[in-house]
């Protein structure tokens, strides 16, 4: 009897155990973009692709067939259900939902993009409407920042931003002045305007915005070179060959489409080497070549950048003040991964040498505004064959062009200041005062827009723009960001960049191919996100 | 004999709790629902909500409760100040159901002879707690309010203009 009382109290404690056991927590991830990774990568879920957008009126669409972005109309289009708020069905077909409308997006099927057709999206795409509320949920190293960034047409969409300005001040003692070539059609009129905007969580300090302008005669291009220089050129001879470790990639580099080459990084380390080699028709170029080179940066500068801020954490205020007032730190900060990480280095084969010569690197900063740059060549006539070589980091650069161009001269543009600023389409005097002043800033907030206004010398003479622009500016903390803080962390990447990017790789390649579209779609619409009124 | 009572109503009250409302969807089409999760609120004061997670932000949190057919109560909404959250359960999913097992395990210990009397009670428990365990859940240490709202119906937040006590 006293046995069987044992035996019983024995089961049942073995009884309440396995219901503990049972009723646990599934191993899931806590985070929900890391628990909803897991929902995507269930076997039985992933063969199932979806997309459920969440609309502004509360209806949500579930689309289970495949479905696409159309990017002219800026809209999804494919085939499911809507639901209404109360969540009862009221509509099954085809669908073309505008992407304005949407807040949210919940999706786990690749999104095939016309760049690269290499991006897939097993995460949620938060719009980041900062009225709703919702801003980069799945990962904060992904929110949109970007620096002030430049229009020429205004209603372009953000994609085809003609210019990011200084894009590596992000502390004010890293200020400094920023040209970027705008690639403008020909214009013969007696003003130019740019818009300018704030599309991120950032105050952007602007200190200076002037036009460069020389004048161009058909057939006829002025390019920027590192260094600053300018050189006036003609003809351009086209790529006929590119090949990298994939295979030929000549379709990609050929024609300034857009349709841009890149590589994703080596997963055990972020600072890794690869090779392009370029020919070129060059029948009738002259002694005196450049290449030309159409470029920007993937998203791994916003990934480390963000992580160092992550890393500062509450403590970005202390770290902040020590690089402003401590100029080794600045200069470590300045040099170490920056460096590591380095430029498209250009090589020139030497034929009488039998080796290849570096000539110069392109290095400009920034994953929005596509970069349009030469660089001349030296000792061209030990090439007959126009082989070039390409050295860069891995998952690091975005290419779109190359090609080369006989240089003529070198040139000096002319520098031309505003005449007006337009704010909401009305003058805005303090904003022309700041940016006339050199000893003023003219700050922009969230959301803010400034068109500048500027007159050109002659009205019947074309021009070859850049912009000229000054200033520094700062990311607002994420609150995700505070949570990661780890001054440890930032040491090593400061002190020691090599390790680091090794030791980082593999965190970055979780995040690498759904970074782009969080990216974009964390960016700020300045037509309904008001920070102030101004 | 009566211990043996005793064990199957532990499991029917089991069972009892562990029920699952219709607009949870099963683990398979947890990303086609349309609804928002199943949530379970402790509060502070007053008596627990459960229900549809309608809306969270960082001040609130919107539950449309379920039917208690006990207390003969429709569903309501019930909208929740973060302060007064003691503790909460956020369940994504029904939970997989292995109903199978249990007659099949339970047969099986027809072969243990004598502590069959012992270990069939033992098999009908386990296999039917195992049955009922539920794995797609998260409690409030797993969850930041931050995280919990892409659970809910409307994960954007309350649509302008909408009138809540139409959700009923």
């Amino acid at each position: 009897m006293i046995m069987k009382k044992k035996l019983y109290a024995v089961l049942i404690l073995v009884i309440l155990f396995v219901f503990m056991k049972s009723c646990a927590l599934y191993h899931f991830r806590r985070d929900y973009h890391n628990a909803n990774n897991l929902i995507h990568d269930t076997g039985y879920m992933q063969t199932k692709p979806f997309l459920k957008a969440h609309l502004k009126n509360g209806e949500v669409y579930i689309l289970t067939e495949s479905w696409r972005i159309d990017s002219t109309r800026n809209m999804i289009v494919g085939s499911g259900s809507k639901y209404n708020y109360r969540r009862n069905k009221v509509y099954d077909g085809a669908v073309n939902i505008p992407i304005d409308s949407v807040v949210i997006f919940e999706t786990n099927t690749k999104i095939v993009k016309h760049e690269s057709g290499r991006i897939a999206a097993l995460s949620i795409l938060a719009a980041a409407d900062i009225l709703l509320g919702v801003i980069c949920l799945t990962n904060p190293k992904a929110c949109f920042g970007s620096c002030p960034t430049f229009y020429i047409d205004e209603h372009d969409s953000f994609h085809y931003a003609d210019a990011e300005a200084f894009s590596e001040a992000i502390r004010p003692s890293t200020e400094y002045s920023d040209i970027d070539a705008l690639n403008n059609k020909n214009l013969f009129s007696g003003t130019f305007s740019l818009t300018m905007k704030n599309e991120a969580l950032e105050t952007h300090c602007v200190r200076e915005v002037k036009l460069l302008a020389y004048p161009r005669k058909e057939g006829e291009r002025i390019f920027h070179a590192p260094g600053d220089d300018f050189y006036r050129c003609e003809n351009e001879y086209p790529l006929s060959f590119a090949t990298a470790d994939e295979g030929d990639i000549t379709r990609f580099l050929r024609y300034p489409d857009r349709e841009e080459r890149f590589s994703l990084s080596d997963e055990n380390n972020l600072s890794s080497k690869e090779e392009i080699y370029l020919r070129f028709e060059t029948s009738g170029i002259s002694d005196n070549p450049g290449l030309l080179l159409h470029f920007r940066q993937t998203l791994m500068t916003t990934y480390l950048v963000y992580s160092a801020f992550g890393y500062m954490g509450d403590q970005i205020g202390d770290v902040i003040t020590q690089m402003e007032s401590n100029s080794k730190t600045r200069d470590k900060v300045k040099e170490g991964i920056k460096k590591e990480l380095g430029k498209i280095d250009v090589y020139l084969w030497n034929d009488r040498k039998k080796e290849w010569e570096f000539q110069n690197g392109f290095y400009e900063i920034g994953p929005i505004a596509i970069n349009r740059q030469l660089i001349p060549l030296r000792d061209w006539s030990g090439n007959p064959d126009a082989r070039l070589k390409l050295v860069l980091n891995r998952g690091y650069w975005r290419l779109d062009y190359a090609a080369l161009t006989d240089i003529r001269e070198n040139v000096d543009p002319i520098p031309i200041s505003p005449s007006a600023v337009l704010n909401k389409g009305l003058p805005d005097e303090k904003a022309l005062r700041d940016v006339l002043d050199p000893e003023r800033h003219l700050v922009s907030m969230p959301g803010d827009e400034y068109k500048f206004i500027f007159p050109l010398p002659e009205e019947e003479t074309d021009y070859e723009l850049f912009l000229c622009s000054r200033g520094y500016y700062l990311e607002w903390m994420r609150e995700s960001w505070i949570k990661d803080t780890n001054l440890l962390k930032l040491w090593e990447m400061v002190e020691f960049p090599k390790r680091y990017l090794r030791e980082e790789a593999k965190q970055f390649k979780r995040y690498e191919t759904t970074m782009e579209q969080q990216f974009w779609d964390s960016r700020l619409d300045t037509k309904t996100f008001v920070y102030h009124e101004n | 004999m009566k211990t043996d009572i005793l064990l199957s109503a532990l499991l029917i009250v089991l069972l009892w709790n562990c029920k699952a409302p219709a607009y949870l969807p099963a683990s398979g089409d947890i990303v086609t629902n349309p609804w928002g999760s199943r949530i379970i609120v402790n509060r502070s004061s007053g008596p627990d909500i459960s229900g549809e997670l309608i809306a969270a932000d960082s001040l609130k949190i919107v539950v449309l409760t379920d039917i208690n057919y006990a207390r003969r109560l429709d569903r309501t909404i019930q909208v929740v100040p973060v302060n007064e959250i003691k503790n909460y359960k956020l369940y994504y999913a029904r939970p997989n159901r292995y109903w199978w097992t249990i007659p099949a395990f339970t047969a099986a210990t027809l072969s243990h002879g004598y502590i069959l009397v012992f270990s069939a009670p033992v098999n009908l428990l386990l296999t039917g707690l195992v049955t009922l365990s539920n794995t797609f859940r998260y409690k409030k240490r797993d969850l930041t309010l931050e995280e919990m709202k892409m659970f809910a119906r409307f994960p954007q937040g309350i649509p302008a203009h909408l009138d809540l006590n139409s959700l009923k």
